[in-house]
């Protein structure tokens, strides 16, 4: 089965420090297939370093951008995310290759970000950070909207506060959806429900961002 | 013509997407994060050195091994050395028991004089009973008694050897005394 990812270039300096390349614009689809992803951990496992950069240089950028997504809170998904691989690195001995790496992956992500709902008792679709943005929502008046284009900015502020509006269960769903590259079976895995639930709810997620991102472009 | 329902089944399957995403959502994380988990990650596999006592210096294999070696020659030669002389311990017999109490014995055996006068004082007062003369015989000095008799062993050898020129009489005789000398010493009070 092939995987969506997003183009990324590992790079192993004589120091045996990994440094990323910024990510290009594009969305390209790399042919990665899964059983490759659960060699790299089996490698891994073995103790072999490499295998562990080239799997963390596949999936560290859906990663974040799901867990960034979901916390709202930039400091919150870098613990999340050292969090994640953290879980990732000790269970290396215990993987087995069962399931696709990439619903391993975001199994723990889910529940990482559940565990840290359920330590700060707070609700995963309360709005913290981006309150504000949701008046964006609403349509512009006549005298407000921008006569140009809406610049980049402004379209990424929309997109993110019509994200925050969601609710939880259908956010987590979109995300999955957008960024981890799952099927709808695997998001239902991940998140615990029927296939026909990730599936509504993925609906209704999408349906609304597309009204919302819609009237900005109007 | 296509509905709601297809767009989002293109959407789902990937094959169109439903609403345009903004171009600078495609962030990262930052770099600080990527070392902190590949450095994490780094470790969690890193072999575990063994624990040391202490760090020897380099000189310290050669030395060891050289102390080996001549603590290792010094005890086969010594094992390959024959046995120092040693005193063979006496086997434990009533005869070396003998042996080694005959000085003690020698000195007890004191000359008896003062007996004999005053038997012969007694005598001469008339009872006439000079018969017992062998029994208040003064009994052998020590300076004159033979010399085989100064110990056990060389006594037995004399009584051996009168034995075996045939004097019967006087090796039976020496046997007797010194059998009588012995028993004296075993009920000795001084003992």
């Amino acid at each position: 089965m092939n995987a969506a990812t997003f183009t990324m270039d590992g790079i192993t300096t004589p120091e045996n420090t990994v440094r990323f390349a910024r990510p290009s614009r594009t969305r390209t689809v790399e042919t990665v297939s899964d059983d490759e992803d659960a060699q790299l951990m089996l490698a891994y496992a073995r103790g072999e370093m490499r295998a562990f950069e080239t799997l963390y240089s596949r999936h560290r950028g859906a990663l974040y951008r799901y867990l960034t997504r979901q916390a709202r809170d930039g400091e919150i998904a870098n613990d999340l995310f050292q969090e994640v691989w953290s879980r990732v690195i000790i269970n290396r001995t215990r993987y087995e290759p069962r399931a696709k790496f990439r619903t391993f992956l975001f199994t723990l992500a889910h529940n990482c970000f559940i565990d840290h709902c359920r330590r700060t008792k707070a609700r995963p679709g309360g709005l913290r950070i981006e309150e504000a943005d949701d008046a964006d929502l609403l349509p512009a008046g006549e005298d407000t909207q921008p006569d140009a284009a809406l610049s980049r900015d402004e379209t990424s502020r929309r997109y993110r506060a019509a994200l925050a509006t969601l609710p939880a269960e259908q956010r987590d769903v979109y995300l999955l959806h957008e960024e981890s590259d799952l099927s709808l079976e695997d998001i239902a895995r991940v998140t615990g429900v029927g296939a026909e639930t990730a599936k509504s709810r993925l609906r209704y997620a999408v349906a609304k961002l597309k009204a919302a991102l819609s009237v900005t472009e109007a | 013509m296509t509905g709601p329902d297809d767009d989002f089944e293109d959407f789902v399957n990937r094959r169109k997407p439903v609403f345009r995403r903004p171009e600078d959502e495609m962030f990262e994380p930052p770099a600080e994060l990527d070392r902190v988990v590949l450095r994490q990650a780094r470790e969690a596999i890193k072999p575990e050195e063994p624990m040391r006592m202490f760090s020897a210096p380099r000189w310290s294999m050669p030395i060891a091994l050289a102390a080996t070696l001549i603590l290792t020659f010094t005890i086969i030669f010594r094992a390959g050395l024959p046995p120092p002389k040693t005193q063979p311990t006496p086997e434990v017999t009533v005869q070396n028991v003998a042996e080694r109490t005959d000085a003690p014995m020698a000195a007890t055996v004191q000359p008896a004089p003062a007996p004999a006068e005053s038997v012969a004082t007694s005598s001469t007062a008339g009872a006439g009973a000079s018969t017992d003369s062998a029994a208040v015989a003064p009994a052998p000095k020590a300076g004159d008694a033979p010399p085989w008799r100064r110990d056990t062993k060389s006594w037995l050898a004399e009584i051996q050897r009168l034995r075996d020129a045939g004097d019967a009489a006087r090796a039976d005789a020496e046997y007797a005394e010194l059998k009588r000398q012995q028993r004296a010493y075993a009920v000795s009070p001084d003992r």
